[in-house]
Formats: C-alpha cells, structure tokens, sequence
C-alpha cells in the first residue's frame, strides 16, 4: 500500500489522503498522472522524508508502505 | 520605555542589534504592512520599503494600512507616514517602483536583511538572485487561503527558483487572501527574523508549511 497525502489546492485531485495498491516499479510520476493532477500545480514532493522539486522526484520508484505528499506552489504576499 | 515590552526576550546588547539592522521590504500590501510595522515595534531603526501600487478596495479585508482614508493613496507613501507615527526617529526611505528587471539594484547595497513579501513568482525569484548578488539573507514568505509558508533563504541556495520552476501562479490565484492569514505568516516571518538576529535556532535555508484549517504545520523543503 502507498499512501499518498494532498495539501492545501491540490486536494480537488482527491481530498487529504489517498491510498494506492503497490505495483512493482511503481513511480511518484504514476501516481501524479493517475491522479490527473498537473505538474505546473505541483512545487515540492516528499517521499518518506526526502523532499525535493518534482523534477527530481517524479521518477523515483515508490517502496511498498511508502508515504508520499504532493504540495502545490504558493506565491501570495 | 520604548520597546521595554520585548526586553522579556532580548537583552539591552542583543536590542541594539536590531536599531543597527538595515531591512528592505518588498511589497507593502498583505504580508509587507505587518512585516513593516512589526520591524519598527521590534526596535528596528532603518527601513527601506517598496511598492508600485496603491491601496485599493480589494485590500480593505487584509492589508494593515488599507482604510477608507488610503484607498487610491501611494501604498509606500501612505506605510511611510503610519511607521513615522510609531517611531518618528525611524530613519524610512520608500520607493515607488516594481521589483523588476528594470529595478535600482543600489537599493539593496548596504542592506543586512530582506523580506519577500510581493504576490507574484517573477519577482519573489528575481529578490532572491539580487539577494545572493549582494550576499544578503531573505526571509520568504507566501499565503493563500488557509495556507501560507515561509523560511530564511540565504544567499547562493537558490531554493525560490527551484520551487517556483517552470510556475507562473501559485494557488493564490484561486484561494485568494483572507483577512487573517497575512498577519499570522508575516508574524511568523517576523519571529524567524528575531531568532536569525539573536542566533537561535530558526528556519535557515527550510521551509516551513502552515495550514490554520487543519492546523498542519511542516518542514517540506530543506538545504
């Protein structure tokens, strides 16, 4: 099981929390995609406490019980 | 005594160390009108503050200096007078202008610390490559709805322009800015700004996350 936790706008995509099945060479890009969410909509990804910018992070293989989190970009001042 | 209620948390050493801080705010709407006012109350005594727009209707739910006496009123020139009203031996200088290619970069010499408080993604990267071309720590910060974050960019780390890559709007555009979370994420800024002066322990080259719906609160990036 992967579980996968949304913040602040990208919540549309799914609410607080979703959980996968896990899939052998499953991706954070997989999850993204099958969450239809956009990478412009995308600015920080954590998987199991490594953060990084999704093009670092979306072709990193997910392990089973994994949890990740998806953040949006925010610029209001 | 003026300040005598922060003596609680800084000694009379430590107070000077703040009247010495020269500060360049940019933007003076939402997160820039605490940031400025809160500089002065914490006994900061040098100022610089910059923004091209005045106040309008839109900015009565949120921005501190928005009243019915300031709308259609020179935002730098309207927190110029109100900061002079808190201490008028603050030493201010306003400027009238956009953080953009076209901006008098001599602004920023001289100055110890800077605080990213504009609403747009071109200029919150552009701050952060003239505060590592002048060598100066910036003190980020950005909300929209319930949600904000912050953290102290030091020079040369580049985070800004990596999180705002290939973005041209954050969620602002849709979750807007109502009138509670400015004044909470500027205040948070402000705080992280006392701890990097009195060298304590506080959010270098991290960002933080705030969610006051849920009352999340996270590290989600760090170098």
């Amino acid at each position: 099981m992967i579980t996968v936790k949304l913040y602040s706008a990208v919540r549309k995509y799914g609410g607080k929390e979703v959980l996968f099945d896990h899939k052998d060479g499953i991706t954070v890009r997989d999850i993204v995609e099958d969450l239809k969410i956009p990478l412009k909509e995308l600015s920080i990804i954590i998987l199991d406490n490594f953060d990084s910018t999704p093009d670092i992070m979306l072709d990193r293989i997910i392990k089973d019980g994994a949890l990740l989190h998806l953040f949006p970009p925010m610029a209001g001042g | 005594m003026k300040y005598s209620r922060n003596m609680g948390i800084m000694n009379d050493f430590e107070l000077e160390k703040f009247k010495k801080t020269k500060a360049l705010v940019v933007g003076v709407g939402g997160l820039g009108g605490y940031i400025a006012s809160s500089l002065v109350r914490i006994g900061v005594s040098s100022i610089t503050i910059v923004d091209f727009d005045k106040f309008d209707d839109s900015n009565l739910n949120r921005q501190l200096f928005a009243t019915s006496k300031t709308i259609n009123k020179s935002k730098v020139e309207v927190v110029k007078q109100e900061l002079l009203d808190i201490n008028p031996e603050l030493n201010i200088t306003a400027v009238n202008s956009k953080l953009d290619e076209l901006f008098d970069k001599t602004y920023f010499e001289g100055i110890d610390v800077v605080f990213d408080a504009v609403d747009n993604i071109k200029s919150k990267v552009l701050i952060e490559k003239y505060c590592s071309i002048f060598n100066i720590p910036l003190i980020h910060g950005a909300i929209a709805g319930w949600y904000g974050q912050l953290g102290i960019i030091m020079p040369g780390s580049n985070i800004l322009s990596e999180l705002y890559k290939d973005k041209e709007k954050g969620i602002e555009s849709v979750l807007m800015s109502p009138t509670f979370t400015p004044g909470i994420v500027a205040n948070m800024m402000i705080s992280e700004f006392v701890k990097f002066i009195l060298k304590k322990e506080a959010l270098v080259n991290q960002i933080l996350y705030i969610d006051l719906l849920d009352h999340e609160y996270r590290i989600i990036y760090k170098k």
